[in-house]
């Protein structure tokens, strides 16, 4: 989802992932840890709102992983497996 | 390096994970363009520059009120808009929009000072406005139809 997107709400992700906020702040940790997503936190209204958007390195990464999956899907082998 | 699980390596689950790739991006798209009321906003505000260039140009104040309004009421466009749908295109792709967009206003804003300048404001400024806005309005749901297409939305 935020291939096409500059950033998301933490809601819309959530939503769209169908997790709960843990399963999902637990895993953009991750993300962002080995630094495929950043977030942003910014106060509207009192509250905290998080987004996520995608670093250069994730964007890569996930190209990467669409062209390894279309070629498995083509019959070809990809490069590196695990 | 692509590492994959053992799973994906199987061409239907990879076949499944692309669809569930482009199902997410296609949602996605759905999202950043479910907002009919932005292209109006967005043209009205843009037809607002002109007008402020050639009060600039003829030497009225009333020029930088309209142009805070006009930036005023961009800002208040995109907050809104990110509050209503939680997401923000990233643009890529888009170049051709964009582009067409800043030759458009800047057209339009150079044309205005220009006949401001040299024959002062009248009704003619009112046609500029307008026509910057609907062009700027039809630019901007051009955006968002090339968009939803690219991502399968439409």
């Amino acid at each position: 989802m935020l291939a096409g997107l500059e950033r998301a709400a933490f809601p819309v992700l959530r939503d769209e992932l169908g997790v709960s906020d843990s399963v999902l702040s637990k895993h953009l940790a991750t993300l962002e840890e080995v630094g495929y997503v950043t977030l942003s936190k910014a106060t509207s209204n009192g509250r905290l709102r998080t987004s996520v958007g995608l670093s250069p390195e994730g964007r890569a990464a996930y190209a990467a992983h669409v062209a390894a999956l279309r070629l498995i899907v083509a019959g070809e082998a990809p490069s590196s497996t695990a | 390096m692509v590492t994959l699980s053992a799973m994906e390596t199987d061409p239907m689950d990879a076949q499944s994970a692309l669809d569930a790739v482009a199902a997410a991006e296609r949602h996605g798209a759905e999202i950043a363009t479910s907002t009919p009321w932005y292209a109006p906003w967005y043209g009205v505000t843009c037809g607002a520059y002109p007008v402020a260039i050639a009060l600039f140009a003829a030497r009225s104040f009333v020029g930088f009120a309209v142009l805070v309004l006009a930036v005023a009421s961009m800002g208040l466009l995109v907050a809104t808009y990110r509050r209503a749908t939680g997401v923000w295109p990233s643009g890529q792709g888009m170049l051709n929009h964009t582009v067409a967009a800043v030759i458009v206003l800047l057209s339009m804003s150079l044309v205005s000072y220009l006949v401001a300048y040299a024959y002062g404001v009248s009704w003619w400024l009112a046609v500029v406005a307008v026509v910057t806005a609907v062009v700027m309005a039809l630019l901007s749901r051009s955006y968002d139809a090339t968009y939803a297409r690219k991502y399968g939305a439409r």
